[in-house]
């Protein structure tokens, strides 16, 4: 490495330090202020938390500068019996979902105002920091024990948030996600043992290498690949566990909802799944499942969003479609397709996150927004239903917005393995069509209904934030290239490092199971 | 000649230190009692006195501990290994904490007297004397003088039924669950002709005992004893009604040192005496680890009553305790001090906030009076989250119980013949307990303060709130950075006669991977 590289990657280092010291210290400070449901107390702690998230949002797109290619590492010794260390990476994977994470934490607290939240305000706040900390230990870390710790971590700050500031029977919804995710992750806590006692250590380097090495038999590779799987296909509700899911997101405040649109058990697969168990990955049979999986998850998703009461609900069930494309597209696993993965990832972070945003904002002003009492709202607030058509169009896939872009990669790449799959699942684009104008139609026109209380349109501050998302949406609709170029190089190493796997075939020297 | 013992540490009267300061502290604390007025004063100087005393024995344990030789240089009745010394650390800290608890306590629910600190100090004589045996006699003493001492503590509220039912109850299961062990010893005798623990392995080993069926029904009759005092399913029936009754601080102790204790000794027998009859323990240890992990998370789910349900959640911790028990490695060992630390960490925790909750009444403890705790006590209510997600074994918040469960399944999948079921099983069961301490949280965070409820007698829980306080940090600091506490684990080792470390007689080595791939369900 020459110095002039060496010097960059230190400055990276210190930026990722921050990225996740500024939220994680910020969650302590806000925690540690005055304890009232006094209104100037809840706005004291809620621009700090602004300020904090912005800075937060500011290192992010540094250290998407910071990093010009590849990867950068932060490691320092920390739990040496375990063979762990505390080692972050940036790489093509992980820096477009830090900075979606950074921006979409920083925007949903800027869209909710400071009335939607009566009581625990400083805990609320603090929750979401230690939430978007977790979110980005997630996409940092480098040591899959690290990852593990701030995979399990993101579920207290969520469930609190569901079950304190959600609307319904909160509680309830709060717990049944966190169960659901455990009985993932918990399983997932057995491969990680399993695998990290193979290898005799838990960061990514010493498992690929040990992957390189074929060093599990192939039977062991599929169950602990099963056990990933499992527990990041739970986490980002891929059919048949998406249950939780719409209750979560329905239920939750806004912010809940947006945060669990950033699909990090699809990222998950890609980086831990993928490349450290290659022979299950490659196995045909694991391919066809997860493709059919995912095909599944577009047709059900959209057929169930066609008769949803609500919007949000409607919603929910877009992404859980949306995450059956990614999961094509990684199935796939050519070049096209995990760009176009990685894309409906991103894109779906993004319309969705603004849609539910969109949302919450309308429920603050009615509180009861199911279809039944809507209706007109187009011609009392124009603005509001001109973003909520846009991000219906962008959901669809429409052209020169992002979500074309993203769904198109998936096909394309996933046409050349699973031609009748891919095809089936373009039924699901012209379904998120049908059920998204639809639920706009019933919604923004038609008769407007006698029962609505009068209800202003959006706010400076919050047509504000909308604008952010609006330019993200057609951004990266009109020119995508940037995002994709910055993937390029991981992707390539990712395919190369799992197909070098399948080309060496069964492990060399065969050892049973267990015996080191 | 080993270089401890020209150095003249190995009389008795230096390796039974710790104890002896223990005991004769325990007759202080009494003798005080007798001369000094009875009244508030003198139940709080008891108690400092019993503090001091267990500070001075912890003192001594320490000193003794930097002494030790390499492992296997003693082979008197007493132990002289890492292990000993981790578990009387363990069991410290809980004695410790359960003092300090229980001023405030006793003040707090009139039970004026010198008394109960001498009970504590005596039965924590005879759980120091159960961990540092390697002698069947003196564990079976060290179990009497902890049993019967702990059996006064549960009935010393006589105001209330509740309470010396309790204590009833315990004594007369209890009792008759040492009948079994005490037949047990007497047919490991008959078997092998020793009660030395480390001669037992060796006549075993050379003999070829292990499937003797002398020894086989030994090793059962043990099983059911220590079963009892581990509160092990199926022999668990007493642990809710005795919890539940018995003055909450004594009820930490219970379920945080004579677990330990006993569960030190249960493995130290297993190991250092019934080691090459590892065949045929391990199917019994794996189904006993199976069965109470289940039997206690299922069974929690439905409590209402706090203190039961955590009593309940005490059952399912020693089937994860089980867990480590049943790899039978270096690894289990280290893990079972790991765990019991954490474990009486957070479970001194949880009881410190219920005695303060509680103000006093007992009864005060359903999730009813937890409800919106968060309101009127935040600090408290997000202590009592951070012991409840420890005990649950979730990272970064729960802190140390995430690293305990972690080792656990470390122990288990790493050992030489594998639990990879039972490591299954105990993570489907934690998934089961998320739901109860779950509910806790939900209850504290998420529910108003039920108005019905009288708030109880306030009380300035200034020394409690200390012992919480203190809980709380160790357990955040050490999920976040373990490497002290995994490196202190790891140095207590156990001599596993004849360990496999130096070597496993090859018949074992032979039989072991095979008979766990064949007999495990």
């Amino acid at each position: 490495m020459n110095p002039m590289s060496a010097d960059v990657s230190a400055a990276a280092g210190l930026i990722m330090m921050a990225l996740l010291a500024v939220p994680l210290l910020g969650a302590v400070l806000v925690w540690s202020l005055p304890r009232s449901d006094a209104d100037a107390h809840g706005r004291t702690a809620r621009l700090i938390t602004i300020g904090l998230l912005g800075v937060t949002a500011a290192l992010s797109v540094t250290l998407w500068f910071a990093v010009p290619s590849g990867t950068a590492l932060v490691d320092y010794p920390w739990i040496e019996d375990f063979g762990s260390r505390f080692r972050l990476a940036a790489t093509g994977l992980s820096l477009p979902l830090i900075v979606l994470t950074a921006f979409l934490m920083l925007l949903s607290v800027i869209a909710t105002n400071v009335e939607s939240i009566t009581h625990g305000v400083t805990s609320y706040y603090a929750l979401v920091l230690l939430l978007t900390a977790a979110v980005l230990g997630i996409l940092l870390a480098a040591d899959l024990l690290l990852f593990y710790l701030c995979w399990e971590l993101m579920l207290i700050p969520l469930y609190f948030l569901i079950g304190i500031w959600g609307s319904g029977p909160g509680p309830r919804a709060g717990t049944t996600f966190v169960v659901y995710t455990m009985i993932g992750s918990l399983l997932m806590l057995v491969a990680v043992i399993v695998v990290s006692t193979a290898a005799g250590g838990t960061t990514y380097e010493v498992l690929r290498d040990a992957a390189g090495r074929n060093q599990l038999s192939a039977s062991t590779q599929l169950l602990c690949f099963g056990a990933f799987a499992t527990a990041f296909l739970v986490k980002s509700a891929l059919i048949p566990f998406h249950t939780w899911l719409p209750d979560a997101q329905s239920e939750g405040p806004p912010l809940a909802a947006v945060a669990l649109g950033i699909k990090v058990g699809a990222y998950g697969m890609l980086v831990i799944a993928y490349p450290f168990f290659p022979l299950a990955a490659v196995d045909p049979a694991v391919r066809m499942v997860l493709a059919t999986l995912g095909v599944i998850g577009v047709l059900y998703g959209s057929l169930v969003a066609l008769v949803q009461p609500d919007f949000r609900r409607v919603m929910s069930y877009a992404s859980i479609a949306h995450l059956g494309f990614v999961i094509l597209g990684i199935s796939a696993f050519t070049a096209e397709s995990l760009q176009g993965a990685m894309l409906v990832m991103i894109n779906a972070g993004i319309t969705t996150g603004g849609m539910f945003l969109l949302l919450g904002m309308l429920r603050q002003r009615l509180g009861d927004d199911r279809f039944d009492s809507l209706g007109g709202l187009a011609t009392r607030m124009p603005l509001f239903g001109a973003l909520v058509v846009l991000f219906a169009l962008a959901n669809a896939g429409l052209p020169g917005t992002n979500g074309f872009v993203g769904e198109f990669l998936v096909m394309l790449g996933s046409f050349v393995r699973f031609p009748m799959l891919t095809l089936l699942a373009t039924i699901g684009v012209v379904l998120a069509a049908a059920y998204l104008l639809w639920a706009v139609q019933r919604m923004l026109f038609g008769p407007t209904s006698t029962s609505m209380p009068e209800v202003r349109d959006l706010s400076g501050r919050e047509a504000g934030v909308m604008a952010v998302f609006v330019v993200a949406i057609i951004g990266l609709g009109v020119a995508p290239s940037p995002v994709l170029r910055r993937m390029d190089e991981s992707i390539s190493q990712l395919i190369n490092r799992v197909e070098l796997a399948e080309t060496l075939g069964a492990p060399v020297g065969v050892r049973p199971e267990g015996t080191r | 000649m080993n270089a401890a013992m020209q150095s003249g540490l190995l009389d008795l009267g230096t390796l039974l230190l710790p104890e002896l300061i223990l005991s004769c502290g325990g007759m202080l604390v009494l003798m005080y009692g007798v001369f000094a007025p009875a009244g508030a004063a003198t139940t709080r100087r008891a108690h400092l006195l019993a503090i001091v005393v267990t500070l001075a024995t912890a003192a001594a344990a320490a000193m003794l501990a930097d002494q030790s030789p390499p492992l296997g240089a003693a082979t008197g009745p007493l132990a002289f290994d890492g292990f000993r010394w981790a578990s009387v650390a363990v069991i410290l800290l809980g004695v410790l904490g359960t003092l300090v608890m229980a001023m405030e306590y006793n003040e707090g629910a009139a039970l004026t007297a010198a008394e109960p600190p001498a009970l504590v100090l005596f039965a924590a004589t005879g759980m120091l004397l159960l961990v540092g045996s390697r002698e069947l006699m003196l564990i079976f003493l060290g179990l009497e003088l902890m049993s019967l001492s702990v059996y006064i503590l549960t009935g010393l509220d006589r105001s209330r039924a509740g309470s010396a039912e309790a204590a009833l109850k315990y004594f007369l299961l209890g009792s008759f669950s040492t009948g079994f062990l005490l037949y047990g010893m007497a047919l490991l005798y008959g078997s092998t002709g020793t009660t030395s623990l480390p001669d037992m392995a060796t006549t075993i080993a050379r003999g070829k005992l292990a499937t003797d069926p002398l020894l086989i029904g030994g090793m059962a009759l043990l099983f059911v004893g220590f079963s009892f005092k581990v509160a092990a399913a199926p022999f668990h029936m007493w642990t809710p009604d005795v919890y539940e009754g018995a003055p909450t601080p004594y009820t930490a102790f219970m379920a945080a040192g004579v677990k330990t204790a006993a569960f030190a000794a249960f493995a130290r027998i297993l190991f250092d005496g019934l080691g090459p009859a590892y065949v045929s323990w391990h199917y019994a240890a794996w189904m006993l680890a199976a069965a109470t992990m289940i039997v206690g998370n299922v069974l929690a789910l439905v409590q209402q009553n706090v203190k039961r349900m955590l009593a309940y959640s005490s059952i399912a911790h020693a089937g994860y305790l089980l867990v480590a028990v049943t790899s039978h490695s270096s690894e289990g060992v280290a893990a079972i001090v790991f765990y019991a630390l954490a474990y009486t960490v957070a479970t001194i925790g949880a009881f410190g906030v219920l005695s303060i909750v509680c103000g006093g009444i007992e009864k005060r403890t359903t999730l009813a009076d937890l409800a919106g705790l968060s309101r009127t006590r935040p600090l408290l209510a997000a202590a009592m989250a951070v012991f409840m997600l420890s005990l649950l074994g979730f990272p970064v918040a729960g802190g140390m119980g995430f690293f305990a469960k972690w080792y656990v399944l470390r122990a288990a999948i790493g050992a030489p013949a594998p639990q990879t079921k039972l490591a299954v099983i105990l993570v489907l069961a934690s998934v089961v307990s998320a739901a109860y301490y779950l509910g806790v949280i939900s209850a504290m965070f998420m529910k108003p303060v039920d108005e019905s409820v009288q708030p109880a007698r306030p009380v300035a829980p200034r020394l409690t709130g200390g012992v919480i306080a203190v809980a709380v940090l160790l357990l955040l600091v050490l999920g976040v950075y373990p490497s002290p506490a995994v490196k202190w684990a790891r140095a207590s080792t156990l001599p596993m006669t004849p360990g496999r470390a130096n070597g496993t007689p090859a018949a074992l080595q032979a039989l072991a991977p095979t008979a766990s791939s064949t007999v495990l369900p």
